[in-house]
């Protein structure tokens, strides 16, 4: 004997994937992956440490997360961190002076996020750098006392674990508050931004959200 | 990586703003009503118009960073070698002082240095500082709230430190007291429970929060970061996943932006 099964095939699967498509429409997706990569770029900011020096901090990475915003342009989501020097600390590469005929960087925690011009008893001289043991050319300043900025652990009470900021006096010479020079190369900083496995993880966090719906 | 896009609802909001040259002081000020606040352009004891439009230029080429291509900044991953140009905060500094000599300005008596001191680094730093992240708080306050897909995907905000202080504020007693003023339990319970600020956008406690409740005069006035001056705390958005999961919405249930007209920050102060 022949058999036969008769298989009825009805269509639940079309208004559940209509459903599907409406909650990851293209502006649904980016309204979720904007605000989500948005907030992991903050949150990365938001971990990168003080200046190498620990000189007190000019919360560059605390404004860069302040400026970081996205966009949504047609099929795609634009994650925009609209700081000057983001882009530098990530890719790095060579500075060279453009409008001066030499960089200027800082030497002091006083100089440490001003301009050379805001200081008005600068002198060129040749100075020996302490931390490279070398001559270097630099703009100096006759001191007969200045601050100095130490960094101090905190080891007790409410704000144990931090740092802090303690300021020293210190007599000095003359004393180099910005050396000079030709150009410098910095390297590129990754860690500027998050990982490309951080931004898959992202992503799919936020298509779990909407699917989850 | 590609070149820059514009924060446009942040430069919009700063575009919008109208110039109020005034001799009254802050405490002055803060009696204006905060929707002149948010649509004008001033600073403290600032009469000369032509100072706080040099600010106003500084503030949106920050907000805006120029783009230019330098052939020494060409790289593998910038072949096109783009470079961001534009005022820093030192330069925007450097600026501002320069202008203020140009036009011989000179701080009153006994005052040179010090915050009344139009030329002060103190003073420069906090006006180019304050104005910088209004725009930045305004442009992420409309992105937070203008699309419901987003209020639906991200119905929360926490309060989050993003820049350390020497001497940090007590915002967890700011928040304990703003959510006490506008009878947001939830919030509260957050923070009790959980130790996180996390309210809905919804809330009133973010409007609470930048009027001071609770007595603090150093506030702007704004539902939306920097709710104080030089405070370093910021808002970040919170998931619906997370904001269920902290009570603050029960599952499924509908997210509302804040009740704040949006379009009001496009407005020019009447």
């Amino acid at each position: 004997m022949s058999l036969a099964q008769k298989i009825e095939i009805e269509d639940s699967a079309s208004p559940w994937l209509m459903e599907l498509k409406g909650q990851v429409s293209p502006h649904r997706m980016a309204a979720e992956v904007g605000p989500r990569c948005t907030r992991l770029v903050q949150r990365n900011f938001r971990q990168l440490g003080t200046n190498a020096k620990g000189w007190p901090s000019t919360h560059f990475y605390g404004r860069a997360a302040e400026a970081t915003n996205w966009q949504e342009g047609f099929g795609f989501v634009m994650i925009a961190i609209n700081q000057i020097g983001i882009r530098q600390r990530l890719e790095g590469g060579d500075i060279k002076p453009v409008n001066a005929g030499a960089l200027t960087i800082p030497a002091m925690p006083e100089a440490y996020g001003k301009t050379a011009g805001e200081f008005s008893n600068l002198k060129f001289a040749m100075i020996e750098d302490p931390e490279r043991g070398t001559m270097r050319p630099a703009l100096v300043a006759m001191r007969s006392t200045s601050s100095q900025v130490e960094r101090v652990n905190i080891t007790r009470g409410k704000q144990k674990g931090q740092t802090r900021f303690k300021e020293v006096s210190q007599t000095f010479g003359l004393q180099a508050l910005f050396w000079l020079a030709k150009g410098v190369h910095q390297e590129p900083d990754p860690s500027v931004m998050p990982t490309d496995g951080e931004f898959e993880h992202a992503f799919g966090q936020s298509v779990d959200a909407l699917l989850k719906e | 990586m590609s070149d820059a896009v514009p924060f446009i609802e942040a430069l919009k909001q700063l575009r919008a703003r109208g110039l109020l040259p005034t001799s009254w002081d802050t405490a002055r000020l803060r009696e204006l009503d905060a929707a002149v606040r948010r649509q004008s352009f001033f600073s403290a004891q600032t009469t000369e118009t032509s100072l706080l439009q040099e600010y106003k230029g500084i503030i949106e080429n920050i907000v805006e960073p120029g783009t230019e291509q330098r052939a020494d900044r060409e790289t593998a991953s910038n072949p096109s070698g783009f470079t961001t140009t534009g005022f820093n905060p030192a330069t925007a500094r450097a600026h501002i002082k320069d202008f203020l000599d140009r036009i011989g300005y000179q701080p009153e008596k006994g005052k040179a240095g010090t915050l009344l001191d139009l030329s002060s680094d103190k003073r420069v730093d906090l006006v180019v500082k304050t104005n910088v992240q209004l725009s930045h708080g305004a442009g992420r306050f409309i992105q937070e709230n203008a699309d419901p897909d987003v209020v639906d995907l991200f119905p929360a905000l926490e309060l989050v430190r993003f820049e350390d202080r020497k001497e940090p504020r007590d915002w967890e007693q700011r928040w304990r007291i703003a959510s006490s003023t506008v009878g947001d339990v939830d919030a509260a319970r957050c923070l009790g429970l959980q130790g996180r600020m996390c309210a809905l956008k919804s809330s009133e406690i973010w409007q609470a929060l930048g009027d001071g409740a609770g007595g603090y005069q150093d506030t702007l006035g704004n539902p939306y970061p920097p709710f104080a001056f030089n405070s370093g705390m910021w808002t970040e958005e919170v998931s619906r996943d997370e904001a269920e999961e902290l009570g603050l919405l029960d599952k499924g249930e509908k997210a509302e932006p804040a009740a704040f007209s949006l379009a009001s920050l496009f407005s020019k102060a009447a």
